[in-house]
């Protein structure tokens, strides 16, 4: 018998080479009892690990190969004090040292040396490499301290079973040391992949974390393809001269327990005030909070409120609630937006804490769908924040419950084929420009699919890309798929624990200077901790700047009293014009919006959860439009679907819709319920799905459904098993979508000021949303040196036919390489000694390196005062001479140069089309005319229409546009086939086209290719509703 | 861990070809074939593997460090024996300590 104690798996963090899984079902296929993990200085795997021992029935055993002041070392929890204690010795490693450079002193091994067996280590262990270089004595000393730490009965000296050159004299040596210290030895094969074969992958991993290729000799390559999870009579026969080292590995083995628990949920205690317990507390502050939601209590909200407790405190939540409830006071105190999401918005309790804005009673939402005895699931309440200010939120959570008791969540960053491609790709000797050439066609796909997308995709099979010379780059990306990278910071997530973290969870610094556990939020969920998701939200920001303006104007605006059923808002949302509104501007949507026809908020909460893979590959879209229209009866294959579906006119539509159904027909249980909807959100996999199938079908078939008729159910459920947003979700959203609908139809200057100032944010680029806001009457005015602000403002215009006008004036911070620090300077510096009387004055008040000077006059800032660019720019250099000069501007500033000096020459400025790709390049955008504007005469000359003229043709015209196109996608499709959307926009507007798959084949090498140009399309015209649509033919870069 | 060059120097005097090697029952090296006559092998000191430049095909070698009777410390190698690279069977001489 033997048991491998010293295993690295992809946590390891490019040094190991094969998945948890791969090692846990070969150390089951050798028939091991135990297994160890130990990855470098963490235990981010241990979890995962768990849950795989726990499905092969071997025992697990955690630890982590810890970088110390003596070395590696090999620590192996023994029970679940040591596993904290390792922990603990993690954290101080990590903490207490530069990121990145993990350390643990003795004194910190002294003290939390309980629990935990020691082992000396690899060859790179202080013990190992000082034999090796034949300093016995500091060897001796180093083990002797390390006995006297762990004790002699639980440290042992690390046999070395890889077969390198000196293994043999130094194994003797480390057993000679051994009997003299009275320690024993341990025999491991340091394993970094589950088979031999698995070597290469490993090597070359090695040489992707060293920044080396193959052809290059490095200390970290492993010499030979020993470290692979080999047989016991292989061990044994590594080990023959020292057989007590295999038989110690049992031994250990069997004093080491399964450390972790797993499912348990463990909840922070709320600080609750007087004589109150939690769960009184909490029904206190939700009686307050229904008086004021509600007024006087019907029945039936008392009711539902009080039912919604019960379940709260029977499961032991309140603590739970009460936490997301303090801090959304906190964020209303301190004045900060917010927006309860997903399905929190089910829970009234929840509406009357003020956590979400929908009223789950009045929409009839499920409270089962959040938490029900019967899945006794944690709750997962998201909120949402402007994103300015949640980590104010952040701060707030971690000062009321301690430093101890909070860390950020973590995440990993994992090789797809991108990541694979560059990194793998550098260690295989591949020239640069070909990766790059391939990474930046390759589309979002799994590093285990490149291959694969090099048929599929057009632009990749165009690219003339030899596969055979990839064929290694490949077969290595396809083995790492998924491995992690390295760890990072979860956006948003916290975990929040009763127990000090470091019970649970090493804490160390991320890139970003948070705290962050070693866990990510599955893990953090499997460990029954609770998280809060405290979420940046764009769009809130882009609404309280809004609102913030609007407010200067009309001090009574009040964003939460907007009107749900302002007509002028559906009249144009029915429009399709969205760009900008949150959820609703996606090309998909704004289709959709024309197709609809929207009169309420009812219909854009279902806007918000059709426009989804889960209803588009369910094939909903089309039945929900036609059956909304009066176009078609709405039918049910079974009269049990009717209470279920009659709202969404008996389409599935929502995630609750799919459980309600496999209740109602298949008569399935909670945990049943549970199962599938876990198979549909987090597995997705076809297999689990077709197995779930069979069992929905066999009990539906109980419940004296026919089988036809319980396939065709299931099939739709099967359809929608892609992501499709929960009821309660979309209604959250959908409140916000409107509300931003809203704005941007009475306060368009505003609201895309507001947008603008946070971008990048929404679906389009800052030039789209300038055209857009163009194309509403407002004017986009320059960047002004004297006027602009950081952000982007609204400036009022002199009124024309007694309306008032509003223009958006560029911020500063569009300006490519302008500094945070002359952000804040530059208004500064105005509002201290007054407004900028020249480039020379800016230049001698201003300390801004030259690039930006340049940027600022060629995007036009100085025009206001110095009209000619190219002159400016000339004469930079003179007056940057000049700007030494100490004091404020003379009174002569008014000129470029004093008197004495001579004047510029004579430059004829720069053509309105140079002034204009010199705008475009220092703002990504222009103030001035589209680009399309500038060869409009030329294209009109050639036939080819502008997208407004494309757009009033007859059904079925075939026409040629041309234009800037935006943002092609292929989003999931029912049939599985490519379909590709984009825009094409010029000066008139954007008209949407599609590209079905067979004109995508020919030209998607065009549409996603790098650089994208403008381009001339050629096909039909369609109509649908409100909307005209290209149905594209061919397409062609545009030649003018 | 640096990587074998069959060509290095190493204050010993080098010889490569193939070699006739004779095995024991553990399948050791117990005597070698070396210009005409048997060496019998005392001791094993070292073994290791070498899997070499596997990108380029090569395959994995097993090493051996010996001594032999006449008091000579001989390293020779194996290659073809299942490695991670595949190839030509047979032992070689790699080094002789001088």
């Amino acid at each position: 018998m033997f048991v491998h104690l010293h295993v690295h798996t992809p946590f390891s963090f490019l040094d190991g080479a094969s998945s948890i899984k791969a090692l846990v079902s070969r150390a089951a296929a050798l028939g091991m009892t135990a297994l160890a993990i130990t990855d470098h200085d963490n235990v981010s795997g241990a979890v995962r690990f768990q849950k795989a021992c726990q499905e092969t029935g071997i025992r697990p055993i955690q630890g982590a190969e810890v970088t110390t002041s003596l070395g590696h070392l090999t620590l192996l929890a023994r029970d679940q004090r040591g596993y904290a204690n390792l922990c603990r010795i993690l954290t101080q490693a990590h903490m207490g040292h530069p990121r990145g450079q993990p350390e643990a002193d003795l004194e910190t091994l002294a003290q939390y040396h309980e629990g935990l067996f020691a082992l000396s280590g690899c060859r790179r262990g202080y013990i190992s490499s000082h034999i090796l270089r034949g300093e016995l004595a500091e060897a001796q000393e180093a083990a002797r301290r390390l006995r006297d730490i762990f004790g002699s009965a639980h440290f042992f000296l690390e046999l070395e079973g890889n077969l390198l050159p000196g293994s043999q004299s130094l194994n003797q040596a480390l057993v000679d040391l051994a009997a003299a210290l009275g320690v024993g030895v341990v025999g491991t094969a340091n394993v970094h992949y589950a088979e031999k074969s698995d070597f290469p992958v490993h090597d070359i991993l090695t040489c992707a974390r060293t920044l080396t290729k193959l052809e290059d000799v490095h200390p970290e390559r492993r010499l030979n393809a020993q470290n692979y999870l080999a047989p016991e009579e292989e061990m044994a026969r590594v080990f023959a001269r020292h057989p007590e080292a295999v038989a110690n590995t049992v031994r250990i083995a069997e004093q080491c327990e399964p450390v972790l628990t797993l499912g348990r949920p463990t909840f922070p205690a709320f600080p609750v005030p007087g004589d109150e317990t939690a769960a009184s507390f909490l029904r206190q502050l939700v009686w307050q909070g229904a008086r004021k939601r509600y007024g006087t209590l019907r029945p039936e909200v008392a009711q539902r409120l009080q039912k919604e407790l019960d379940i709260i405190t029977t499961l032991g939540y309140e603590d739970y609630f009460l936490l997301v409830w303090d801090v959304v006071r906190f964020a209303r105190a301190r004045g900060i937006r917010y927006s309860g999401r997903g399905s929190a918005a089910d829970s009234a309790v929840a509406y009357c804490l003020g956590i979400t804005e929908v009223d789950a009673i009045r929409r009839g939402l499920l409270f089962e769908r959040f938490l029900s005895l019967e899945r006794a699931e944690k709750p997962d309440i998201d909120v949402d924040f402007d994103a300015r200010y949640r980590d104010d939120v952040s701060a707030y959570v971690y000062q009321k419950y301690g430093r101890d008791h909070v860390a950020a969540v973590a995440t990993y960053n994992t090789f797809q084929a991108r990541s694979a491609v560059r990194d793998l790709g550098k260690a295989l000797d591949i020239p640069a420009e070909e990766l790059d050439f391939l990474a930046r066609r390759l589309p979002y796909v799994g590093a285990d699919d490149i291959a694969g997308a090099m048929d599929r995709f057009p632009e990749l099979r165009h690219s003339r890309i030899p596969q055979w010379k990839f064929q290694r780059l490949f077969d290595t990306a396809r083995a790492v798929a998924n491995f992690p990278r390295h760890l990072a910071t979860h956006l948003g997530g916290l975990v929040i624990s009763r127990d000090p973290i470091v019970n649970f969870s090493p804490l160390q610094m991320s890139a970003k200077g948070q705290v962050i556990c070693q866990f990510d939020k599955d893990d953090v969920e499997d460990l029954g901790l609770v998280k809060l998701d405290l979420l940046s939200l764009r769009a809130l920001s882009a609404v309280e700047d809004a609102v913030a303006t609007i407010q200067r104007r009309r001090p009574g605006f009040d964003y939460d009293a907007i009107p749900l059923d302002d007509k002028a808002t559906y009249r144009m949302l029915n429009q399709g014009q969205t760009i900008g509104v949150f959820q609703l501007e996606s090309p998909a949507q704004r289709a959709l919006q024309g197709r609809l026809g929207a009169e309420n908020l009812e219909d854009i909460i279902d806007s918000v959860a059709i426009i989804r893979p889960g209803p588009i590959k369910g094939n909903m879209v089309e039945p929900f439009l036609a059956r909304r229209r009066g176009e078609e009866p709405v039918s049910y294959l079974h009269p049990k679907l009717k209470p279920i579906l009659e709202k969404t006119y008996g389409v599935v539509l929502f995630q609750e819709q799919v459980i309600e159904i496999a209740t109602a027909i298949a008569g399935f249980s909670p945990g049943d319920a549970d199962r599938l909807r876990r198979v549909m959100t987090h597995a997705r996999s076809p297999a689990d799905m077709a197995e779930i199938g069979r069992y929905f079908v066999q009990r539906a078939v109980e419940q004296g459904v026919s089988e036809k008729e319980a396939g065709t159910i299931f099939s739709y459920i099967a359809g929608y098993a892609s992501y499709g947003f929960c009821e309660a979700h979309a209604a959250a959203f959908g409140v916000t979508a409107y509300k931003t609908a809203y704005l941007v139809r009475h306060y368009p200057a505003q609201f895309y000021a507001a947008v603008l100032s946070n971008e990048p944010m929404g679906y389009y680029s800052p030039d789209i949303i300038c055209d857009e806001a163009r194309r509403r009457g407002v004017t986009i005015l320059p960047v002004d040196i004297n006027r602009s602000e950081a952000a982007f403002t609204t400036e009022e215009l002199p009124a024309r036919g007694g309306r008032v006008r509003y223009g958006i004036r560029i911020g500063l911070k569009q300006v490519k390489g302008i500094t945070a620090h002359l952000l804040l300077a530059i208004p500064a510096e105005r509002k201290a000694r007054g407004p900028f009387l020249s480039l020379a004055d800016f230049a001698r008040r201003i300390n801004a390196p030259r690039d930006v000077l340049e940027n600022l006059v060629a995007c036009g800032a100085f025009d206001s005062l110095h009209p000619n660019r190219r002159a400016m720019l000339w004469s930079l250099p003179e007056i940057l001479a000049r700007a030494g000069q100490p004091g404020p501007g003379r009174p002569d500033s008014q000129r470029l140069f004093p008197p004495a000096a001579a004047p510029p020459p004579q430059i004829a400025d720069f053509s309105s089309y140079e002034r204009f790709m010199k705008e475009w390049e220092v703002l990504g955008l222009s103030p001035g005319p589209h680009f399309m504007a500038f060869f409009r005469r030329a294209l009109a000359g050639r036939g080819i229409l502008t997208t407004k003229e494309a757009g009033y043709r007859p059904q079925g015209t075939y026409v040629q546009v041309a234009g800037l196109p935006v943002r092609p996608h292929r989003p999931p499709t029912r049939s599985g086939r490519t379909i590709v959307y984009l825009s094409l926009e010029d000066e008139t507007g954007m008209l949407d086209v599609t590209v079905f798959e067979h004109v995508y084949q020919r030209y998607g090498h065009i549409l996603f290719g790098y650089p994208l140009p403008p381009l001339l399309i050629s096909g039909s015209i369609e109509h649908r509703s409100n909307l005209a649509m290209l149905l594209a033919d061919a397409i062609a870069p545009l030649d003018v | 861990m640096k990587r074998h060059d069959a060509s290095a120097p190493g204050g010993a005097s080098a010889g490569r070809g193939p070699l006739q090697v004779r095995l024991d029952a553990d399948g050791q090296p117990a005597g070698l074939f070396w210009q005409g006559r048997w060496q019998r092998v005392v001791r094993v000191l070292e073994t290791w593997h070498d899997t070499g430049q596997w990108w380029d095909g090569e395959e994995e070698k097993v090493f051996y460090r010996v001594v032999l009777a006449s008091g000579a410390v001989w390293e020779i190698y194996r290659s073809g024996s299942g490695g991670v690279g595949a190839g030509e069977a047979g032992w070689h001489l790699y080094r002789i300590y001088d």
